[in-house]
């Protein structure tokens, strides 16, 4: 009795430990993955939080390729939680071999993590990629401390879109490109009404964002304000230049009250497509969110208006080489490929981002509100890529958390005086490259 | 028969080889446990200490840094925010979630109630249910416009209350939906241990003439003294480690104002968010001594108390 007992536990702990050695798992993602043979097999890693048509189209161009390359084989993998995952498989070891990134933020980041391979040699000896064909504001984008870290792939800039309905509504003009802050407040005041007539404001003027790139900034930017200086060491939001920018933004919510309080949106999340406010900020694949919301939204789109300088700055994505990666020159194949004109153009049509290479603008016929969003390209710039959400942005978004919520009170000048002083403080900590 | 008493083993012989057999079977049904918890709890704590004094961000290898992940812990105001948040929300939830527990066991345990078993499973219900799918229903009744609470507010002519987009009253809210998913927990620890104690003491207590308040005061609450001590740790260690609800309703921002920022959130956005595992690892450990601290005092206090009565 007692040997079978000793040999039954015997059993179980060998059981434990066996179930603890096994195989390393790749990644949680849809798709099987290939036991390498003579046949070369990449996995390419995108974020399944892009636009599902999107998704669509690389699947769509990962089986051309397939068809077309036997000897080169890739399998897409569209995974969740990509932002900390990825970073996660690399140090394990198990990062696809072509990793999607979005150009503005987070190529540097990854870029700084030794995560990419530099391809300046790959596009110096490529016949398909030259970065003279791309947008210059989103090549630039993905150049990074003397490196190029990804080959763009699609971009996007920002705009206001305006509902129309409420403008016919009102009898006003729509808002034309270059318009002022001046025009753009009146405008906002006169759509900010109780259309119900209960005594309650039940339609604003605008929405506030408290995501620094699709609000605070591009005011500050628009006013000839900076959000920081060419050494990259100090932030200049407090300039006042930038200050009367943030005092003029924040009013909005907290003293001319034409943009709705965190209390009257509740939890709605997008009071633009849900018909709640006239106005927002915001980029150009929205009119493809809208879509997915209201598909009856009657809207338009123009510039962001403007104090002093008619601005606009580019965010995009594009793909890059794990620096781990075995088969990094059969995965340039296929960004080569990913970032051809033919696979470009078939991006494009979708109308949810703008292609990056220059020529295949103009072969699209773009609906009247994503030409808005594309006139502006010519007033766009790199936002000054940052190396990490931690040093820069997370200041002023987590303190726009609370001050477009319009709840609390603020006081800008002491509220802002902090937030540059620990975004500072950050910067010195983590230089950005 | 001599040679067959011979034969047999001396008792003690015999007594010790079972006993040595006991010991085997004892130290092999524990080697499992051990193995579980030094794998998953044991060694994460030690290498959790030991990237505390590193720079690490998971890719590269770690780099000492010394004491300088604990200095800047302290020096920023968001952490001060967070340990401030996290102590309140801790005792506001033990406070409520202990008293509300004993009171609704006592009533529970009442003679007279009819449907005993219905009303232990109505307050046990929330605590089974999925933390996020809780804080997703509360989140939509703490609702600034449509929410549940603001409706039934207006009813009594109160005016509608921001809850969620207030930073005087975020963590409030984030206290109600932990009250109402965990005290059920302790609805069922009191009602069992209300349920055990002897009736001889409340017949003698009865003859003396004494009433409700007194056997609760004098009888009930000192016998159950073991079970407050139990669930008011329980509380305090589950309550310190609050993520699951801020993280849902705040997608990980803290609230307005940082105002329901956790310590478990400000670790997650800082290892996971912004890979700085060093850093996320000086707040476990900040934590961990933490609870340490707080769980030996309140031993403490159970076990004085337990030896004054005695």
């Amino acid at each position: 009795m007692n040997k079978r007992r000793t040999l039954i536990f015997c059993t179980l702990i060998a059981l434990v430990v066996l179930s603890a050695c096994g195989g390393t798992s790749v990644t949680e993602t849809e798709g099987d993955v290939v036991e390498p043979s003579e046949v070369v097999n990449l996995r390419m890693g995108v974020d399944s939080g892009m636009a599902p048509p999107i998704i669509d189209v690389l699947q769509a161009a990962v089986e051309e390729w397939n068809a077309a390359n036997p000897g080169i084989q890739v399998i897409l993998e569209v995974t969740p939680e990509y932002w900390v995952k990825t970073p996660s498989s690399f140090a394990s070891g198990t990062a696809p071999d072509i990793i999607y990134n979005t150009v503005t933020e987070t190529t540097s980041t990854f870029a700084e993590l030794g995560m990419y391979i530099d391809l300046d040699d790959y596009i110096a000896g490529s016949e398909g990629i030259n970065p003279e064909d791309f947008e210059p504001g989103i090549w630039s984008t993905a150049v990074w401390n003397g490196g190029t870290w990804v080959i763009p792939y699609a971009w996007s800039d920002l705009g206001i879109t305006y509902n129309v309905d409420m403008f016919d509504a009102a009898g006003l003009d729509y808002p034309e490109a270059g318009w002022s802050w001046d025009d753009f407040l009146t405008v906002a005041k006169a759509l900010t009404v109780d259309t119900d007539g209960d005594g309650a404001i039940d339609q604003w003027g605008f929405a506030m964002s408290n995501w620094p790139y699709t609000g605070l900034f591009p005011f500050i930017m628009s006013n000839g304000g900076e959000i920081l200086s060419a050494d990259k060491t100090e932030v200049l939001t407090d300039s006042p230049e930038g200050m009367e920018a943030i005092e003029f933004y924040l009013g909005l919510v907290h003293t001319e009250k034409v943009a709705p309080t965190a209390v009257d949106l509740g939890e709605n999340p997008n009071p633009f497509a849900t018909g709640v406010v006239a106005m927002e900020l915001t980029r150009s694949f929205a009119p493809y969110q809208y879509s997915l919301i209201n598909p009856d939204l009657n809207f338009g789109a123009t510039s962001i208006p403007m104090n002093t300088d008619r601005i606009n700055y580019f965010e995009g994505s594009g793909f890059g080489i794990n620096s781990k990666s075995e088969h990094p020159d059969e995965a340039w194949q296929v960004i080569e490929f990913l970032a051809s004109p033919e696979h470009q153009l078939i991006m494009a049509q979708q109308q949810i981002f703008f292609p990056a290479r220059t020529a295949t603008l103009s072969e699209v016929d773009y609906t009247e509100q994503m030409q808005a969003f594309l006139a502006e390209k010519e007033y766009g710039c790199d936002l000054q890529v940052v190396s990490q959400f931690d040093t820069l942005t997370s200041h002023f978004f987590f303190y726009l958390i609370g001050a477009v919520g319009g709840v609390d009170p603020i006081d800008i000048p002491t509220d802002f005086s902090t937030i540059v002083a620990s975004a500072e403080e950050a910067l010195a900590a983590h230089p950005i490259k | 028969m001599e040679a067959a008493i011979s034969a047999k083993k001396p008792l003690k012989k015999r007594y010790g080889k079972l006993l040595a057999s006991q010991r085997r079977f004892a130290y092999l049904a524990l080697l499992i446990p051990v193995l579980v918890l030094s794998t998953f709890i044991l060694l994460p704590t030690i290498l959790a200490g030991y990237y505390s004094f590193t720079s690490f961000n998971m890719v590269t290898e770690p780099t000492f840094i010394g004491w300088s992940n604990y200095i800047r812990l302290f020096k920023d105001p968001i952490f001060i925010a967070a340990l401030c948040n996290t102590t309140i929300y801790m005792v506001a939830c033990v406070i409520l979630q202990v008293s509300i527990g004993l009171g609704l066991g006592m009533v529970v345990t009442r003679t007279w109630l009819k449907g005993k078993v219905l009303f232990r499973t109505i307050y046990f219900l929330p605590v089974v249910l999925s933390m996020v799918a809780v804080a997703i229903i509360w989140q939509w009744v703490f609702d600034a416009r449509v929410g549940l609470l603001n409706m039934a507010l207006d009813v009594f002519g109160v005016a509608a209350q921001p809850w969620l987009k207030s930073s005087s009253q975020a963590l409030l809210a984030i206290i109600i939906i932990s009250v109402w998913k965990f005290t059920g927990y302790n609805v069922v620890i009191f009602t069992a241990a209300i349920q055990n104690l002897p009736i001889e003491y409340y017949e003698a207590a009865a003859v003396d003439g004494s009433n409700g308040w007194t056997d609760f005061w004098y009888i009930t609450l000192p016998l159950i003294k073991p079970s407050i001590l139990f669930t008011t740790i329980t509380s305090a260690i589950g309550s310190f480690q609050a993520f699951d609800a801020v993280y849902v309703i705040t997608q990980g921002t803290g609230g307005p104002n940082f105002s329901t920022m956790t310590l478990l959130v400000y670790l997650y956005k800082h290892a996971f968010d912004n890979m700085k595992f060093g850093y996320g690892s000086a707040v476990s450990i900040v934590m961990f001594v933490i609870l340490i601290i707080l769980t030996l005092i309140q031993l403490r206090i159970g076990e004085s108390s337990t030896a004054r009565d005695f």
